[in-house]
């Protein structure tokens, strides 16, 4: 008989509840357990299964401590997402940039934006990543994105001490906080969107055709607001650069079309003093150097990697001769 | 706080360490303590609200009980009703009507200056005034005794499980539970670990994962409105609202249980119906319920003949879908359920349809081809109704309706369907399993090691599965 009130209520026969007292306990155990265990498998097999997280982890491990001295006089650090994986030839940058006297580092995290990098600076800067200059490779618009890459920021770029502050500067709500922290100081639930989107993959067949549906296409920010948001964001970011001691360079990459609002970007970087390298344009390359009309294909990538290589060498050079 | 977040589960398991270390005044006064730290934490000014209401309806219904002068106790009830009411109506459709009058003026061509304001939705405050009218109006007809402990009456107000989102509970069975010693029970504290940890299955790993295909059906990210993207937003919605809903309710089922309180059922294998009768004693018992004993009954019930009782099955699911929301939608929604019971009951009438208003004596019927037949019609009215629930203007959920004209197969369809199925058929094949052994989660009544082993398995599926960590459930906005 179906009733509202039912079988949980019903209480347990005296013999029975130190058993179930113990189920319990064998059931938090196994949880704790399984918790532990995601948690180790993460940091081994989770980050060499995927090729993201691996690039990810090598190019993060390959920045601790990257400092100018003696042996390496002339370091530079390559910061940015996915327009600078898919746009940037870097092996051949960094053969450009070492025949030049320049040694390089990439740290390549997807989806960030503006305060995934002004964060990511902080937390780069007390890991012991002091190069001669920081390249930061963002669109003009996602300097004025008001959103961060989730748990991949916390478990790359955030800082457990610099939880507040995000919290104020972001304007998420304490839940949300306290899911950073956690994804902060545990590998797993860090990259768990990543693992989960690999065994989905492996699981469900055609995923990859229903991907790209899946999330809304952003709607495109009007002009006065990026524009607005690039003359505060500018400044503060040289505020914070300067305060850690960093020299900080900016790099926008071209669009296929429409405005790609690069000129506040650089007058942005002319009323604080900051470089920007713009080095082609949009509307230079023709539509089918772009896989998507955003991202640059290899045809693309080659052509826009020789010219911000020449035009980084140039501001390198100009900075430390 | 949301249950399904990583600090609902520190709070929680900070409040069973302390709880049940402490006597059972000090209990009522922790837990009083913890459900306002918990309500508070989206926005402390929400306190004040479910505080005036407290304290109004403790004093009212004291009054009440305590009074013989009818006028009185009638004006008392209606003082507590109104205040309740007023404030749901304020906080939840001031802006409706006022959007709603504007426009019924400017089609008379008079226009009038739209008054809209900025106002925050307290969580909760749909579930938490029913709850209150509910103790009132029991009170007011002497069904039961009012609380003479402020601290007993607020708890059973505020308890944080039950608090945003239910299961609605009936101050007869909950209110006892805050006014006496509860006392630890090893099977009650084992399933409610259970429930939680299935409950954040088919939150999190079903209903979130459906969400995003019912998100990119109804948004014309697959291909527009066309037939196969009707129908993979139409069944990912009917799975992600259930998934949500009844997730909900498990974790909060399985979290009361932790400290000693008993919530009532809220889902049993709704889409396992055959009518929409059994429908509604399957799905959201506890607002069905509620409907049934303070709506449809004072309305006249079944006792005023046959076409009043039409319009009362009627008015009672247009308001029950008004509850929901200050949205056309969910009237319309409402109006669907409503002319969908009044036909039922008019073909049992005429012997046209079987009676299903003990659908628990008929449990054999899974392997009934006939009864599947039933369920699958069933489940596609139900589907249909949803299209209203989700859309965001009744003019969507037609369009979006409209898309059954036109065919066009993408690859995209394929591959939602396939994703589909493997959210939903986990999460029907549990309520399968549910059906056919009576039981309330799965292996309820298989041994502790089967069911650590379900619970684990569950867990793991719910840390590599989980969509996200910020989908807030669906019913919290009601």
């Amino acid at each position: 008989m179906l009733s509202s009130t039912s079988s949980s209520s019903a209480t347990s026969s005296g013999s029975d509840r130190p058993r179930l007292l113990r189920a319990s306990g064998v059931l938090l155990g196994a949880l704790v357990v399984v918790a532990a265990g995601l948690e180790l498998a993460a940091g081994t097999v989770g980050v060499r299964s995927s090729r993201i997280l691996s690039r990810m982890n090598t190019e993060h491990k390959s920045l601790l401590g990257f400092a100018s001295s003696a042996a390496h006089p002339k370091t530079v650090v390559i910061l940015g997402n996915s327009l600078l994986v898919e746009g940037v030839d870097y092996p051949a940058m960094q053969k450009d940039l070492s025949a030049a006297g320049w040694e390089s580092r990439r740290f390549v995290v997807e989806q960030t934006g503006y305060y995934d990098w002004k964060f990511g600076l902080r937390r780069l800067t007390s890991e012991g990543c002091r190069p001669d200059a920081i390249m930061l490779m963002l669109s003009a618009t996602q300097f004025a994105l008001n959103s961060y890459a989730g748990p991949a920021f916390a478990y790359n770029l955030m800082r457990a001490t610099d939880v507040v502050d995000v919290m104020q500067t972001t304007g998420i709500h304490p839940t949300e906080a306290a899911s950073l922290l956690l994804a902060r100081e545990s590998i797993f639930f860090g990259l768990r969107l990543e693992f989960r989107k690999h065994l989905l993959f492996a699981l469900v067949p055609g995923m990859n055709d229903l991907v790209p549906h899946l999330t809304p296409a952003g709607k495109p920010s009007p002009h006065a607001f990026v524009r607005a948001q690039v003359l505060r964001r500018l400044p503060e970011l040289v505020g914070e650069a300067a305060s850690l001691g960093q020299h900080l360079i900016l790099a926008i990459p071209p669009v296929a079309v429409g405005d790609d609002y690069a000129a506040d970007v650089i007058e942005g970087g002319r009323l604080t003093g900051l470089p920007v390298l713009y080095p082609i344009r949009t509307g230079d390359l023709a539509a089918d150097q772009f896989q998507d009309g955003f991202h640059l294909n290899a045809s693309g990538a080659q052509v826009f990697s020789k010219a911000l290589t020449s035009a980084m060498l140039q501001q390198l050079n100009s900075m430390r001769p | 706080m949301l249950f399904d977040t990583p600090i609902y589960l520190a709070f929680l398991l900070l409040i069973v360490a302390v709880y049940w270390r402490l006597g059972f005044r000090q209990q009522n006064y922790f837990l009083l303590a913890a459900s306002y730290f918990f309500y508070g934490w989206w926005d402390w000014r929400f306190l004040s609200l479910i505080a005036i209401s407290t304290v109004v309806d403790y004093f009212c219904a004291l009054a009440i009980s305590r009074s013989s002068n009818s006028a009185k106790r009638r004006l008392l009830l209606s003082f507590s009703v109104v205040l309740n009411l007023g404030f749901l109506g304020f906080f939840k459709y001031f802006n409706f009507f006022a959007q709603s009058a504007h426009m019924m003026f400017a089609g008379f061509g008079i226009d009038i200056p739209k008054p809209v304001l900025e106002i925050l939705l307290p969580p909760g405050i749909s579930f938490y005034t029913f709850q209150a009218l509910a103790y009132i109006v029991d009170v007011y007809f002497r069904k039961m005794e009012p609380s003479e402990n402020f601290v007993d009456y607020a708890l059973f107000i505020s308890l944080f499980p039950h608090l945003i989102a239910g299961p609605i509970q009936r101050p007869s069975h909950l209110l006892p539970q805050t006014q006496s010693p509860r006392v630890f029970d090893s099977e009650k504290f084992f399933a409610g670990l259970q429930l939680i940890c299935y409950g954040m299955f088919r939150k999190c790993v079903v209903a979130d994962g459906c969400g995003l295909i019912a998100n990119a059906a109804f948004e014309g990210r697959l291909g527009g409105h066309n037939l196969p993207a009707m129908l993979i937003g139409a069944y990912a919605f009917a799975w992600q609202i259930y998934g949500d809903f009844s997730g909900y309710s498990d974790i909060a089922r399985g979290s009361a249980q932790l400290i000693g309180f008993h919530f009532m059922v809220n889902f049993r294998q709704p889409y396992l119906s055959r009518s929409l009768q059994e429908f509604w004693r399957r799905w959201h018992i506890s607002l069905s319920t509620w409907l049934r004993d303070y709506l449809y009954i004072s309305l006249g019930g079944s006792r005023a003949g046959e076409v009043r009782t039409y319009s009362n099955l009627m008015w009672t699911m247009v308001i029950g879908g008004f509850w929901h929301g200050a949205n056309f939608t969910y009237i319309v929604w409402g109006f669907i359920h409503g002319i969908g019971l009044a036909a039922e009951r008019s073909l049992v009438k005429f012997h046209l349809l079987k009676d299903r208003k003990h659908p628990e004596l008929e449990r054999d019927t899974l392997s009934d081809p006939r009864a599947w037949v039933s369920r699958i019609v069933l489940f596609h009215v139900v589907c249909v109704a949803w299209i209203f629930f989700r859309a965001t203007s009744v003019t969507e959920a037609f369009r979006f309706l409209g898309g059954a004209t036109t065919w066009q197969w993408l690859p995209e369809h394929r591959a939602a369907f396939v994703y589909l199925a493997f959210l939903a058929i986990p999460l029907f094949a549990l309520d399968l399993l549910l059906e056919k052994r009576d039981e309330e989660y799965p292996f309820e009544k298989a041994t502790w090691e089967i069911r650590v082993a379900g619970a684990v398995s569950a867990s793991i599926l719910v840390l590599m599965f989980t969509a996200n960590q910020s989908n807030a459930f669906i019913y919290f906005q009601f």
